[in-house]
């Protein structure tokens, strides 16, 4: 079930009920059944899946944990991690692989046919893939401990809140977590609501809602004019924020509602003013979890290199990234991009900094505008490399008409443009406060309960008036 | 005062005259100080980029060899401290 | 933590009385009929006119007939009564303003999975079956159709509940709205907007194949599918020459006539001649309805150029 289904709406107060009404031995079993029925109403057959994977980490990190020899512990962890991206491999890449193969063989004249197997992607695969991943990891390098319950193994990788779409924790911030003691507190039980009202106004709202105008441009991209083109280009980044983050926001809300604190993803990422900030602030479990386990041990095993290793450690890093979002070689450029942008960040940040402290531009208001907007626009046009067709001729095809196509009028469709305006505007200026006048004016946070029950009751009345609920809105090229 | 941590205060001092250089150039820094407790959330431009320039010169300049389950350890310059003199 | 809950109890009590007061007002008649005759008029004058779709799939599951006429508000004034003066039988006409061709379509496939049906009448027109125009807004109805706490959470449901209660508590009556336009500007008017839906006409690809899977469907459940153009003014029917799209115009006719039988009316004759038969270029008068009902039922075409369903197109 997704979080913005009726069931959700049903099964998340229920298994709240539940989980404080337990006496606290109990709790981590009933959430372990719960997030195993969760998972099951996506697919059954694919809870299989999740339940081998974990079995597999769980042996695993106790032969490593026992093991002394240096060499013997090193093949275990080898095999644990080839056999954990197995699924992974075979669901997601293996088509992508297998055409390139095929594409090979046909240039060297070989023409055979090579079976084609397409299965829809387990979900959340992909993200408990890299958390169990990163527990062999850390037991490998003596960061964590071996866990010997093997029902805190298997509820850090199917924990519902997480298992579809992250945050992606880890072993060292969960495990410590789920064996506390949780006495109920009526102000983090608040906190974690307050925290889930809001996801879902970033998604129903903002990010359901924007994506009707961004879908029915892309969906139809030689239909429309340039002009509607880079507005649709410019409204992704904001979607995604709102998608993911939104969605983000529930998943940690709901934990903290069980008394469960989840590593944040998002941290008003459009206040960014350099790509290499924006990666701090955007997907921030992912950039994390890549920079732990891929970035840093390439970048320390080729830092003999200087800058030069770094460079290559941080576009290899980041074409990793674009292969996890996708199998396709749309993905691998957005994933060069973001490596290409912050290599070159990262030659001439000294320069720079030098320039900035000769002219005193960090203090100068327009200074940031101008670095939030180019990172913007930057990430904006990366994201167009994510975008449906996954044809690179066809996005290459659709930015070139971005700025050649003479002007006309861009697709309108008022209802869509105005109800985004007004939900991205709120978004915005929330986010704005927090970023530079924190505190100032409390909203959710208010000491008085008036203007708290009231600013919720304007959410929910927000997230009605503007949200969408019905599965998909079919709205077309319309002149 | 015992002799050995004499010596054992002798060394960090010169520890520390040797690190400031490093940190001060990688950082750009010229007034840069470091403290025990000085880590990366304290300086800016430390991050995982600089990081790892920051380990490549500490280790020509010490002429040691860090070891990844090493990195994991430093939490602050009182860590890498602790670690270098280790290896010295 | 029961003090807790006493709280959340309190904060969403009146979600609770606005679930109720949608239950109970129900402006869609999601839950059952409307008996009451002061409240069906209320939420003719409100729920009907706003959310067209919704209202009308839903009253049309409730009783359903076996003749149902699709389209936009041309094919809306072949009124149901007409229908019944001929033959006595029960139409429901689900045609509505802005209609597209992807409503239609929409409307037809939902309709078919539960209801048997003997005859569809299709309003179509160049203007409707164009690539360019594919705006549906008939998905979001039928899935809030089908589901309770979709209904229930729906703003349309709320709006008008809110209304109707308005109404019934202020004992006010809801007066249709007049246009603003005289008849000239309006009729000047409307052919500047067939000025914009020519401009921007273009093979709908997708149309085809859509009414060609509609049209296999009917052949094979023995569903008489009728295919109806509805007369307009010559001074807009001119306007095919004005952007020149005769060719387009006889594609689309014979796209037509391989999907069903075609009852063409909008060709330069007494009738469309003459602008006392039309409210506007657009749209004729009741009795040029009556006629063209009269004809396709008895099928005795005389106003209407008549072409059977030919299946192999041509």
């Amino acid at each position: 079930m997704v979080f913005t289904s009726f069931n959700f709406l049903l099964f998340f107060p229920a298994v709240i009920v539940v989980y404080f009404l337990l006496p606290q031995k109990f709790r981590l079993v009933f959430l372990l059944i719960a997030s195993y029925y969760f998972y099951i109403n996506i697919k059954p057959v694919y809870a299989l899946l999740l339940a081998g994977i974990t079995l597999t980490t769980y042996f695993f990190a106790i032969l490593i944990g026992r093991e002394k020899s240096e060499k013997k512990k090193k093949r275990l962890l080898i095999a644990d991690i080839i056999i954990t991206l197995l699924p992974l491999f075979f669901f997601k890449y293996f088509n992508f692989v297998n055409e390139g193969v095929y594409t090979l063989l046909n240039y060297a004249g070989l023409h055979l046919p090579l079976p084609d197997i397409t299965f829809l992607l387990p979900v959340g695969i992909s993200f408990y893939t890299f958390m169990a991943l990163g527990y062999i990891i850390d037991v490998y390098n003596e960061e964590v401990e071996t866990e010997k319950n093997i029902g805190i193994v298997a509820l850090f990788l199917s924990f519902f809140p997480v298992v579809m779409s992250g945050p992606i924790e880890r072993a060292s911030n969960m495990f410590h977590q789920f064996r506390n003691k949780i006495e109920f507190n009526s102000a983090i039980v608040v906190k974690g609501l307050q925290m889930m009202l809001w996801g879902y106004f970033m998604k129903l709202a903002l990010a359901d809602r924007i994506s009707i105008y961004i879908d029915a441009v892309y969906k139809n991209a030689e239909q429309h004019v340039g002009s509607s083109l880079l507005l649709a280009t410019l409204m992704q980044p904001i979607r995604v924020y709102a998608d993911l983050g939104g969605y983000s926001l529930i998943a940690i809300g709901c934990a903290k509602v069980m008394g469960f604190d989840v590593i944040p993803n998002f941290k008003r990422p459009f206040f960014a003013t350099t790509m290499s900030e924006f990666w701090r602030r955007w997907h921030i479990s992912l950039i994390k979890w890549l920079t732990d386990y891929i970035y840093t041990p390439l970048a320390f095993s080729l830092r003999k290199y200087g800058i030069a290793g770094i460079v290559i450690a941080l576009n290899l890093t980041f074409i990793i990234s674009g292969v996890w979002h996708g199998a396709a070689l749309c993905f691998i450029i957005w994933g060069a991009i973001q490596g290409i942008a912050l290599s070159i960040e990262a030659l001439t940040w000294k320069r720079k900094e030098a320039f900035e402290k000769k002219f005193n531009l960090k203090s100068k208001w327009w200074y940031i505008l101008f670095g939030c907007v180019f990172t913007y626009l930057l990430f904006a046009f990366s994201l167009s490399f994510g975008s449906d067709s996954h044809s690179v001729p066809r996005i290459f095809n659709m930015l070139g008409r971005i700025f050649t196509d003479s002007f006309h009028m861009p697709y309108k469709d008022g209802v869509t443009m105005l109800y985004s305006f007004v939900a991205f505007s709120i978004l915005f200026i929330k986010d704005f406060m927090e970023e530079y006048y924190p505190g100032k004016i409390l909203l959710f946070s208010n000491k008085n309960v008036t203007v708290r029950w009231l600013s919720y009751y304007c959410v929910i009345f927000l997230i009605f008036y503007l949200g969408i609920f019905s599965g998909e809105q079919f709205v077309y090229f319309q002149f | 005062m015992n002799i050995f941590l004499k010596i054992k205060i002798m060394e960090k001092i010169e520890i520390v005259e040797k690190l400031t250089p490093v940190f001060r150039n990688v950082f750009a820094n010229n007034t840069l100080q470091i403290t025990d407790e000085l880590s990366a959330l304290d300086v800016e431009n430390w991050d995982s980029l600089s990081h790892m320039l920051l380990i490549a010169e500490v280790e020509k300049n010490f002429a040691i060899k860090f070891k990844l389950k090493d990195l994991n350890k430093m939490a602050n310059v009182g860590d890498m401290i602790a670690i270098i003199n280790s290896k010295l | 933590m029961l003090i807790f809950l006493k709280k959340l109890l309190i904060f969403i009590s009146p979600f609770i009385i606005l679930i109720a007061l949608e239950v109970i007002i129900d402006p869609f008649n999601f839950f059952s009929d409307e008996k009451n005759k002061t409240q069906l008029e209320l939420k003719n004058n409100l729920a009907r006119k706003k959310n067209t779709y919704l209202y009308r799939l839903i009253e049309f599951e409730r009783n359903p007939t076996r003749v149902i006429v699709l389209g936009d508000s041309r094919a809306q004034r072949l009124m149901p009564d007409f229908f019944e003066e001929v033959n006595g039988e029960r139409v429901v006409n689900l045609a509505a303003g802005a209609g597209s061709v992807q409503d239609v379509i929409k409307i037809f496939w939902d309709l078919s999975a539960k209801n048997r049906l003997d005859t569809v009448y299709i309003g179509i027109s160049i203007e409707g079956y164009s690539g360019t125009l594919l705006k549906d807004r008939v998905s979001q109805a039928i899935e809030v159709k089908n589901s309770a706490p979709l209904y229930l959470m729906n703003r349309f449901t709320l709006e008008n509940t809110m209304l109707i209660l308005k109404a019934r508590l202020l004992n006010q009556d809801v007066e249709t709205e007049n246009p603003p336009f005289s008849r000239e500007e309006f009729w000047q008017y409307e052919l500047r907007e067939e000025d914009r839906y020519l401009r921007n006409y273009s093979y709908p690809v997708n149309y085809y194949k859509e009414l060609k899977e509609i049209s296999e469907y009917c052949v094979k459940n023995n569903i008489k599918l009728v295919f109806v153009i509805s007369p307009t003014h010559t001074e807009l029917q001119q306007k095919l020459d004005e952007y020149n799209l005769h060719k387009e115009y006889d594609r689309f006719k014979n796209d037509i006539k391989s999907f069903g039988d075609l009852y063409d009316f909008n060709w330069s004759n007494v009738i469309t001649k003459n602008k006392d038969n039309f409210l506007d270029p657009l749209h004729s008068i009741d009795s040029v309805s009556r006629i063209m009902i009269r004809e396709m039922i008895l099928n005795k075409p005389e106003y209407a150029e008549f072409s059977k369903h030919n299946p192999s197109g041509n």
